[in-house]
């Protein structure tokens, strides 16, 4: 068997098992359960509240879930309605007592046996959940890897991210051996033969014919040293013939000189005249041909979805190889259409202003939806838009990398969330712009200067004009700042090391760099509120939290950020991890400390709350 | 992106400008020099001359076409923008900019 037919016949079998993974029936069985256990707390609390209740029961109701005698109840329901409802002076027997009491044993009984059936019931559907989620994943890497290796024009080698796939049907017991064979060699065979075909492996084409082939479609000298500038990721990747489809359908169109020159490019190189021609004629029927979108190539690319893009994304990067050669790859593929447009309409939906016809905002579009959602969980939770609308916001924000860690960062230099100031809701960007070293500068200008006197070396004079500016030296690139050497790589890691001890250092905190490691891993944006319950968090809340503040814990004279401690020991906790240590790596984690500091921090976190506030002058 | 000399920077700024940004802002301003230049030739115009600044502070500006950018600026042409603006190019957030 071929290697795609292997593939597709273990998709079919997985979408077979995945169909008689029917829970369905399981569900309505515990439905029809939970009913009768309801009935039967009924019967058991009418029953026990007052024996002649009995004698309104139907032996229906009661013979449906224990055996009783028929003669015996009506006998007892005879006795009750005489003294209870004809007001005779009669009793029940003792036997006829035991015969209730005995109803309802037996009742209490099935209850808990139906109670225990349901708990089987619950615990199988469980498993067929659990089951099923993971068939569904089997079946999408299949049907990915499928798609590759059916499709004519992908020449690219199986990865190991497709062995892992295919890890899928090897390690399968009922998975014939002789299926096993066939498929190692299969993949084998099927490597060789990409091989062959790959032209972009084995040949380069000249440069100068590919700009022969550009003049032919008469562009001018400005293209040409364009393509120069990019001749060698140029050659190794050009199919010419390819570019000429691509160039006469776009000439046919009217279109060839709509395309920026980058785009031009990265579209010849990474697409062919069937995705353009398809994606011309569905932007046509759209109506949306608009000029912004000739110079977004991926739109011209036939990028995947992007857990797909993921996958296949990491292989095209070769050891060694040098990014400047893959630059209009990388242009190419950051995002398809369909990915764009959503991002559109949902952050339109929010009340933002982006647009793709129009041009506007359109890093943010660009941005994967994940990163986008993630931003926004995080903005929520540091409190953006409640000081703030969210249509008044800087649309660019959402397209930032690790806002959480930044935002801790700057409450913890006091830009943000401070009595005195919240410089950063006004001025967001902040969060992409601030350098790292002005972290660790500002960390120490905050410890050596009052409050006034710090906020003043902050912000420019504009500051007494209630116009807020960052002093210039720290939204540019000053190679002196306060009296601080800061221009080069260098001079930084020295003010760094002269400065500041290493709290990633195991030395200082035992374990310190496998939390960082599961910190940085899980990236946690939010927090599990029974955190608040820990015994380690209440001390801090009690003794630390700021009042009116829920971002600050102030320890001494430091202000730390709540939420990242919460954020940070709740991802610990998860993993199992909930000592003293594991507490201070989460509350000195991105600081910037002397030791003094550090150990000051570390008493009163190791300490439960015995530390005693400084002195208080400071920030 | 030595096209951007002709806007007053010197090699040291465009070596400035290019360990500040990201690769993908690096990226975009490098493959679009018309669009690029159109949204600089408007900054200029209108005296914001700080260029090398509100390129490392906004480069996200620069995906954007130029008529988008002077439309959202002119709305607020009746204020100080542009001077706020020549201060400091983090004043763009005070138009959702």
């Amino acid at each position: 068997m071929i290697l795609a037919e292997i593939i597709k016949s273990k998709v079919d079998d997985l979408y077979k098992t995945y169909n008689n993974l029917n829970f369905e029936a399981n569900k309505e069985k515990i439905e029809s359960l939970k009913e009768d256990i309801n009935k039967l707390a009924t019967l058991i609390e009418t029953i026990s509240k007052d024996i002649k209740n009995i004698k309104d029961i139907s032996y229906q109701d009661i013979s449906k879930y224990i055996s009783i005698n028929e003669v015996d109840l009506k006998n007892i329901q005879l006795v009750l309605k005489a003294k209870y409802e004809f007001n005779l002076s009669v009793d029940l027997t003792t036997t006829q007592l035991e015969v209730i009491k005995k109803i309802l044993e037996e009742l209490v009984e099935k209850k808990n046996i139906l109670t225990e059936t349901i708990k089987k019931e619950e615990e199988i559907v469980s498993k067929n959940k659990e089951e099923s989620s993971s068939i569904e994943d089997n079946i999408l890497n299949l049907e990915y890897l499928y798609e590759k290796v059916n499709n004519p024009e992908d020449y690219s080698l199986l990865n190991l991210e497709d062995f892992e796939t295919l890890s899928i049907i090897f390690e399968d017991k009922d998975t014939s051996s002789k299926v096993k064979i066939d498929l190692l060699s299969s993949v084998i065979e099927y490597n060789e033969t990409i091989e062959k075909q790959n032209k972009k492996i084995l040949s380069t084409t000249d440069i100068e014919e590919v700009k022969e082939c550009f003049r032919s479609f008469d562009f001018k000298e400005d293209m040409l040293k364009f393509i120069d500038r990019n001749k060698e990721e140029i050659s190794r990747n050009i199919d010419l013939s390819n570019t000429r489809e691509i160039l006469t359908f776009l000439q046919s169109k009217n279109i060839l000189d709509k395309f920026s020159k980058g785009a031009l490019l990265a579209i010849v190189l990474y697409s062919n005249e069937s995705t353009v021609s398809k994606r011309y004629e569905d932007l046509k029927e759209r109506k949306a041909l608009l000029t912004p979108l000739f110079e977004i190539p991926s739109i011209w690319v036939n990028n995947l979805p992007k857990k797909v893009r993921v996958r296949h994304k990491s292989s095209s990067k070769n050891k060694g190889e040098n990014n400047n050669y893959n630059r209009l790859r990388g242009y190419a593929s950051k995002i398809s259409y369909e990915e764009m447009i959503s991002n559109e309409q949902y952050l339109t939906s929010m009340g933002l202003n982006v647009s793709i016809s129009d041009k506007t905002n359109i890093k943010v579009l660009e941005t994967p939806r994940e990163k986008i959602d993630e931003n926004l969980n995080s903005y929520k939770l540091y409190g953006f838009f409640d000081s703030r609308d969210m249509s008044t916001l800087p649309p660019s924000m959402f397209s930032f990398s690790k806002v959480a860690d930044k935002c801790d960062k700057l409450i913890e230099i006091g830009l943000l969330h401070n009595t005195n100031n919240n410089y950063t809701i006004t001025f967001p960007t902040i969060i992409n712009t601030m350098r790292e070293e002005n972290f660790a500068l500002l960390s120490k200008l905050k410890r050596e200067n009052n409050k006034d006197e710090y906020y003043n070396l902050v912000f420019s004079q504009y500051y007494k004009r209630n116009i807020q500016s960052l002093n210039r030296c720290l939204t540019t690139k000053c190679s002196k700042k306060f009296g601080y050497n800061l221009g080069t790589i260098e001079e930084i890691e020295t003010f760094k090391q002269e400065n500041f001890m290493d709290q990633t250092d195991n030395k200082y905190i035992p374990n310190a760099s496998k939390y960082e490691e599961i910190l940085t891993k899980e990236n946690p944006i939010t927090y599990q509120d029974a955190i608040l319950t820990d015994e380690k968090i209440r001390v801090l809340e009690e003794q630390y939290r700021v009042d009116n503040n829920p971002y600050q814990y102030k320890i001494g004279n430091e202000i730390i950020s709540r939420l990242k401690v919460l954020r940070c020991y709740s991802s610990l906790k998860e993993k199992g991890i909930s000592d003293d240590n594991a507490l201070l790596y989460s509350v000195t984690r991105g600081m910037y400390l002397d030791e003094k500091t550090f150990n000051m921090l570390k008493i009163a976190v190791k300490g439960r709350g015995e530390y005693i506030n400084g002195l208080s002058n400071k920030i | 992106m030595d096209y951007l000399i002709k806007y007053n920077l010197t090699n040291e700024d465009i070596k400035d400008i290019t360990n500040s940004i990201n690769e993908e802002d690096r990226l975009e301003i490098e493959m679009n020099e018309e669009r690029i230049s159109s949204i600089l030739n408007y900054f200029f115009s209108i005296g914001l001359t700080n260029i090398k600044d509100i390129i490392i502070t906004k480069p996200n500006l620069f995906y954007d076409d130029v008529n988008s950018i002077k439309m959202r600026i002119e709305k607020y042409s009746n204020t100080n923008i542009i001077e706020l603006l020549k201060e400091d190019p983090l004043n763009f957030d005070l138009i959702g900019m």
